[in-house]
């Protein structure tokens, strides 16, 4: 195999990296800051995939406008569900809290999942990816990945800076940290963590727009990108907001790598083999640093 | 106390007449043909076959509505009565839901499952029950080797589901080369190993075939690995969603072989895909314009069932089990399983698309004709007779479709 072949497999597995760390952004956020296990993440992006859909064929020129819409659209209604359902529990503890919302967060998937059914009639969700790809010399790249990548490092970076050196920022790490000692020293448990579910949403629903241009969705996706995002946070560490986004491109780099040279009926089976293989020597996540209770 | 006891083993001996013999009147003469289905209208066949129980409830209403099938043996027209379930696109529950059928709702006949995968595993139940089964969507030869005496399909074998566009190759002489992406799963493969045989045969390189996982849904790898190898033809063998997203990173990186060929390029597969579904030849059971059987009949149950024919492209091959299944019965003039299923294998009819008969496997003879996406509708481009449009070849660039 030439090595222009192989540069190209590394690009493209970089920029796979970079869809893998967006879809799993949002439940970085919920699983690795508020502790709290979404398995509504995948059904969100799912539901959010569908409304885009709708959007784009109601209104061709909307992208951008759908864009901006739906992840605020589903922010506030994240907003809503994490008071209504969530706020009970957290309310007491986090700590106590595991079991409810998982039950919680479980029963809104299958709503979320039925939801979808009723609207879009189990019908294949899919938008017409509209970039041209970007040639450079004799490498192809996929303009919809390459602008995935960029927004997912920007925005990995703008929540990092928002939880490092915003008031808000740091009331949440204060509260991932020890919530008893932040409830005591003012900072609402419910509030603070029901803004981070929003922003957690929102990204969910953003994730699912961009998905939805590269691949297809069915209703039933929802819980099987849940729990590949679970995978990717659980290997890449889940104290941090960059492991996911490290994770993922790792992951997409040794997919795309064994894939190309190797098979595709092999590649998941064995990057994921490599990536376990390195979780027995790293048990907190290959990129684990301490985690946001320590450093943000 | 005597009396008493044996009143109520009096009431309980009718009761167990009543419920072993529900189907038989008091003429001694069935009162309805009980049929059954099992239709994907949850899961990952939803997409495709999601909406036929309306269809098949349309056709029942329709026959019923002339007064039913009638029957020699009996001496009158019978209703039907249809008993449906849904299998969840899962294999099995399909065949759970088959057992079913059979041993509660004692169905005289049974129309398989959507996909082959499903059909396989639900045609077991039928024989091992030895009642009569029409495989619809399921041509897997692995469903037909197992020398099962009560399945008959309506449609070919899988390695011959795309001849017509090998014959249209080799008489157009233009390509001379092929690589394969085939979705490992029963159906594709099927497709797959027959066509490279009918592609060879067509005097065709083979230039690589990458069977790839049912679930993949990152194709960078091999868009990557077959735009070095630059084919004439790249034929997809898949379902529709794996196509749809094959053809999305095809074009995400510029992959521009000379034709595409989805062997499932109907249905659902244009919306996603935009103008990037322009140009792709697939197969076409049937389409406005042949004049084989019945259309007009077929329009109206599609009607009546409120099914888009672009949106569900497999709705003339249960058209054709309808057609079917109400001639063998009609024939056969009774619900005797063994001469309704001796019927069935001898059967010779004429239907929606075209002739059908069985092979001595149960293999049926209708077969898909090569169709292009030109403009946004489905032109049958082979064979000439009855070809609606001109097969375009080679395609124009991504830019200018």
């Amino acid at each position: 195999m030439d090595v222009v072949i192989i540069v190209q497999l590394l690009v493209n597995g970089i920029l796979l990296g970079g869809v893998y760390a967006m879809v799993a952004a949002g439940l970085a956020l919920c699983f690795g800051v508020l502790g709290l296990l979404n398995l509504a993440h995948g059904s969100v992006l799912v539901l959010a995939a569908y409304a885009y859909q709708t959007l784009q064929a109601t209104c061709p020129h909307g992208s951008a406008f759908g864009f901006l819409l739906i992840p605020c659209v589903f922010g506030v209604a994240g907003f809503v569900a994490f008071t209504a359902l969530l706020g009970g529990p957290y309310r007491r503890s986090k700590e106590h809290c595991l079991t409810p919302a998982l039950l919680i967060t479980l029963g809104l998937a299958l709503v979320l999942e039925e939801l979808a059914s009723i609207l879009w009639g189990h019908s294949m969700a899919g938008v017409e990816g509209r970039l041209s790809p970007i040639e450079i010399g004799p490498l192809s790249l996929s303009g919809s990945r390459v602008l995935i990548l960029i927004i997912m490092v920007m925005l990995s970076t703008a929540l990092h800076i928002w939880l490092k050196y915003t008031d808000s920022g740091r009331c949440l790490r204060a509260l991932a940290q020890d919530q008893v000692a932040a409830t005591m020293v003012g900072i609402s448990p419910v509030g603070t963590s029901a803004l981070a579910f929003t922003i957690a949403t929102g990204l969910s629903a953003m994730a699912g727009l961009f998905y939805v241009t590269l691949f297809t969705v069915t209703p039933h996706l929802g819980l099987p990108l849940t729990v590949k995002a679970l995978f990717l946070i659980v290997v890449s560490g889940r104290g941090s907001l960059v492991a996911p986004l490290a994770g993922g491109l790792l992951l997409g780099v040794l997919e795309t790598l064994v894939a190309g040279l190797m098979g595709a009926s092999r590649a998941s089976i064995i990057a994921l083999a490599i990536l376990l293989v390195c979780l027995c020597y790293r048990p907190g996540g290959l990129f684990s640093d301490g985690g946001l209770r320590k450093a943000g | 106390m005597k009396r008493r006891a044996c009143l109520t083993a009096l009431v309980g001996l009718a009761i167990v007449k009543i419920l072993l013999l529900p189907e038989v009147g008091r003429s001694g003469s069935p009162e309805a043909i009980r049929l059954g289905a099992t239709v994907s209208a949850t899961g990952k066949y939803a997409t495709e076959v999601g909406p036929f129980q309306r269809l098949f409830e349309a056709w029942v209403a329709d026959v019923n509505h002339r007064g039913g099938i009638y029957l020699a043996h009996y001496h009158r027209k019978l209703p039907l009565q249809f008993a449906t379930y849904d299998d969840r696109s899962d294999a099995a529950t399909a065949r759970r839901f088959c057992e079913r059928l059979i041993t509660v709702d004692r169905v005289n006949l049974i129309f398989g499952p959507y996909s082959s995968p499903l059909t396989f595993a639900a045609s077991g139940a039928a024989e091992q029950h030895r009642v009569p089964f029409i495989a619809i969507c399921a041509n897997s030869p692995k469903i037909y080797e197992r020398g099962f005496r009560w399945i008959v399909c309506v449609i070919d074998a899988a390695p011959r589901y795309t001849h017509r566009y090998w014959e249209m190759i080799q008489v157009e002489g233009k390509a001379r080369s092929v690589a394969f992406v085939v979705e490992d799963s029963l159906h594709p493969v099927g497709v797959y190993e027959g066509s490279r045989e009918l592609a060879t045969k067509a005097g065709l390189q083979i230039a690589a075939a990458e069977v790839v996982p049912a679930d993949t849904a990152d194709f960078t790898p091999v868009v990557l690995k077959l735009k070095k190898l630059d084919p004439d033809i790249l034929y997809v063998a898949a379902n529709i969603p794996f196509a749809v997203a094959f053809m999305k990173q095809a074009r995400e990186l510029n992959l521009s072989p000379r034709e595409f060929h989805c062997i499932h390029h109907s249905g659902i597969f244009r919306q996603p895909l935009g103008t990037a579904a322009e140009y792709v030849v697939g197969q076409s059971y049937w389409a406005p314009g042949m004049r084989y059987g019945n259309p007009e009949r077929f329009l109206s149950l599609l009607k009546r069932a409120g099914i888009d024919l672009d949106a569900y492209p497999w709705a003339p091959a249960y058209m054709m089990a309808f057609e079917i299944a109400e001639e063998a019965l009609s024939r056969a003039g009774t619900l005797d399983p063994e001469i309704l299923m001796n019927t069935l294998r001898n059967l010779q009819v004429t239907t929606l698309g075209g002739p059908v008969w069985f092979g001595e496997n149960g293999v049926g003879t209708i077969n898909a004709y090569p169709s292009q996406i030109q403009k946004g509708t489905y032109q049958i481009i082979w064979p000439p007779e009855v070809a609606t449009a001109r097969h375009v070849y080679p395609t124009p660039p991504w830019q200018k479709r």
